[in-house]
């Protein structure tokens, strides 16, 4: 399941990145998102996503987000 | 003896405070610029302390060296060329765990370095604790906590910074896997002075198959460091961004709250600066002016000098400072919102709406800006990661109608269409939001074809700035356009000055360089019914600044039909005791005009002088004065915008997007002046 399937109070678990290019992986990687770090998704609009690790919060597109596999919890 | 100079640079993730701490540092000394060829801000500023001079460079704000955009780009030219004396790594506290990989690729360079662990008091609301003495023994690097905003840490910053330089402390150094390590040992041994970064380079450039093994050893050392410096309380209080964002990102309310904060921006900044901007005016006008043309006189300079002075000075640069308390308003608020951590939200807001134009929600900031002025519009676009989106962008400022169209607009309407001010003005700013989106659809199916790429972005969590901070910004960008008003305005003024006085000895504008020009473009102006030389010829002064249209048909009109000005005399002690008043009755009105609700100063005021009105009255008409507003708010004649957008995107790029605009005025005011004049027959 990709991370765009959650709904706004969902908590995930990040399993991996499906078929992202290089550089969206290695931005997505530089600015916290790694395999098993744990997460919320706080608010849903239109194509964006935001959710919370640790102590920061990103904004994603769908686009983006369809990258990201996660299971819940 | 003479003082040692140390090269400090600051580096860390975006939105750590690196700013505020710097200027807890440096206070006014901070400058606001360029980095050479590109437009990411470069912010630096030169201390002395003791025996010691530290120039400090603020890095953009990365994630990693492993560069992706510009700024990382940047980053790691500077680090690898300009080689720095001493590395200060900022880091946000309570985000500690991610900073680390940043700081891990920092101390491969091997240059002292001091971490700043800052926001150390949020750090403790949340929750997360570090281990200083153990990070800074793991890492053999200084280790100071700080609270930019308070100022606390910063002495003992700078103490750490002077340690680590007169010591020589390099970092220990960083050991990855032992596969990795043994082919930089053989790296090594060809080029020994090479740091572990070069090595590193050189390795993935002989064996890009390593990339994502580096990547992971980077990670896994960061890793590790946090699990043996970092702990995480359970006792994480509850957090007050989480809740502010239920509100302001809400679905249904975050678009009208953040329509009313735009509002309150742009009431605030426009309705307390315009009594300094008349203030100024009149300041310059009849005080400056009249002045220093006495002292020219006294001293018999000549004739022709004067004129200058008070035609191309006075007219073209005094004119253009007098915006100096609208631009700095602005720039205040906008950095107060930025730094409060708003600004970023929007985007979230705005992406669906800025998806079907091919946009990111992160584009709407630019435009929203364009609004107040064209030339911080294009100058925000460098937060724009996609040159290819950024393109988009500063092809669709321009259409966003500035506060100096507002200007022309207003004069048209109080002689041409005085039933329905609102409505007129209302439609040029449509008019103008139309053809950004036209041109952005248009610039999406000819030039750049591709879809947006990847949009991430972090929102930062709500701050109260630090006002110190917030004022030392406004005042290093207010510095910045004052020095290009007293250099490329300036110049561009004498050469306008120049074609409306050349050849020698010319009385009337008529038979000046322009004026011929003036006459020539009759041609071009004819089809959308502005068919007098006087009106053409006020558009070339008007390239400087659209308003100058206004003041240059006063001119052109006035001398044409031999009409001169009284003069009065001017009493010095009587004009500075006038200017001290108005200065007083200025700063009345722009604390009461807070109080009303509307934007007192665009409701439309009849200010010009009615002997130019009804000249003008006789030479347009309905359907010709629309053409000429039209023509205002799409030709981009600015000379700041076409600066700003030439160091952007090239000269050829600023010239044909010129073109394109005039082929759009002209197109949109041949159909608009074709449709009114058939209406009203």
């Amino acid at each position: 399941m990709n991370i765009s399937a959650l709904s706004p109070g969902e908590e995930f678990m990040i399993k991996g990145f499906a078929n992202a290019k290089d550089g969206v992986m290695k931005r997505l990687h530089a600015m916290g998102l790694r395999e098993g770090r744990r997460g919320k998704v706080l608010l849903k609009n239109g194509r964006a996503l935001l959710i919370k690790l640790d102590n920061f919060r990103l904004i994603i597109d769908e686009d983006v987000a369809s990258h990201i596999e996660v299971s819940n919890n | 003896m003479s003082k040692k100079k140390i090269k400090v640079a600051f580096a860390g993730n975006p939105n750590v405070g690196k700013t505020t701490l710097l200027n807890a540092i440096a206070g006014t000394s901070l400058k606001v610029g360029n980095w050479p060829g590109v437009t990411v801000e470069k912010r630096e500023a030169i201390v002395e302390v003791g025996d010691y001079i530290l120039h400090f460079v603020d890095l953009p704000g990365i994630y990693t060296l492993d560069p992706l955009s510009e700024d990382e780009k940047i980053a790691v030219k500077f680090l690898e060329e300009e080689k720095p004396d001493v590395i200060v790594n900022v880091i946000e506290t309570p985000s500690i765990e991610r900073a680390l990989l940043l700081t891990t690729e920092l101390l491969e360079f091997r240059i002292p370095t001091v971490i700043a662990l800052n926001m150390w008091d949020e750090a403790q609301k949340v929750g997360v604790e570090v281990d200083i003495k153990k990070l800074s023994e793991l890492l053999g690097v200084e280790v100071v906590t700080t609270v930019g905003k308070s100022g606390k840490g910063v002495k003992e910053l700078v103490e750490a910074v002077i340690r680590a330089f007169s010591e020589g402390k390099t970092p220990k150094e960083v050991r990855y896997s032992a596969e990795v390590e043994d082919l930089l040992k053989e790296l090594s041994q060809k080029n020994p002075t090479a740091t572990k970064h070069d090595l590193i380079k050189e390795l993935l450039r002989e064996k890009p198959d390593l990339y994502e093994k580096v990547r992971d050893d980077r990670f896994a050392f960061a890793h590790g460091l946090a699990k043996e410096v970092v702990r995480l309380r359970g006792d994480q209080g509850r957090d007050l961004t989480d809740a502010l964002d239920k509100i302001v990102l809400h679905p249904l309310f975050g678009i009208p709250i953040f329509i009313g904060i735009i509002y309150i921006t742009f009431k605030l900044a426009f309705d307390f600066s315009s009594p300094f901007v008349d203030w100024l005016d009149g300041f310059i006008n009849d005080f400056l002016s009249p002045l220093s043309l006495e002292v020219l006189k006294a001293l018999s300079f000549p004739e022709w000098f004067v004129r200058f002075f008070s035609e191309a000075l006075v007219g073209g640069v005094g004119f253009v400072i007098t915006f100096v308390p609208l631009i700095g308003s602005l720039y205040f608020l906008i950095t107060f919102l930025e730094m409060s951590g708003y600004i970023p939200r929007v985007a979230f807001l705005m992406d669906r709406f800025m998806h079907k134009i091919g946009l990111h929600g992160k584009s709407v900031i630019p435009l929203i800006l364009g609004f107040g002025c064209n030339v911080p519009a294009i100058v925000a676009t460098r937060t724009i990661e996609n040159p290819r989106d950024k393109l988009l962008v500063i092809a669709m400022i321009p259409f966003m109608s500035c506060p100096a169209r507002l200007v022309v607009f207003s004069f048209f309407v109080s002689i041409f269409f005085r039933e329905n001010p609102a409505l007129v003005i209302t439609a040029m700013y449509v008019i103008g939001i139309f053809i950004a989106v036209f041109t952005a659809l248009i610039l999406r199916k000819v030039l750049v074809k591709e879809g947006p790429l990847h949009f991430v972005m972090e929102l930062p969590p709500y701050r109260f700035p630090s006002m110190k901070t917030v004022f030392t910004i406004t005042w290093a960008h207010v510095k910045d356009f004052l020095y290009r008003a007293g250099t490329l305005i300036f110049g561009a003024s004498i050469v306008v000055w120049l074609l409306l006085n050349l050849p020698p000895g010319v009385k009337n504008p008529s038979e000046s360089i322009a004026g011929k020009i003036g006459k020539a473009l009759v041609h071009v102006f004819e089809p959308v019914g502005i068919d007098n030389w006087k009106a053409t010829t006020s558009l070339i002064p008007a390239f400087l600044a659209r308003e100058i249209a206004i003041s240059s048909m006063g001119t052109i009109y006035m001398s044409a039909e031999g009409i001169t000005e009284e003069v009065e005399e001017f009493n010095f002690k009587r004009a500075l005791f006038n200017q001290g008043v108005n200065l007083l009755n200025a700063t009345e009105d722009a604390f009461s005009s807070l109080l009303s609700l509307g934007i007192v100063s665009l409701e439309v005021e009849e200010e010009q002088e009615e002997d130019l009105k009804s000249l003008i009255a006789k030479d347009f008409n309905p359907a010709s004065a629309l053409s000429f507003m039209i023509f205002i708010l799409i030709y981009t004649s600015c000379l700041g915008t076409f600066a700003v957008m030439s160091r952007e995107i090239g000269l050829k790029g600023a010239i044909a997007f010129l073109g394109y605009s005039f082929a759009v005025a002209w197109i949109t005011a041949l159909i608009s002046y074709n449709l009114l004049s058939r209406l009203t027959g």
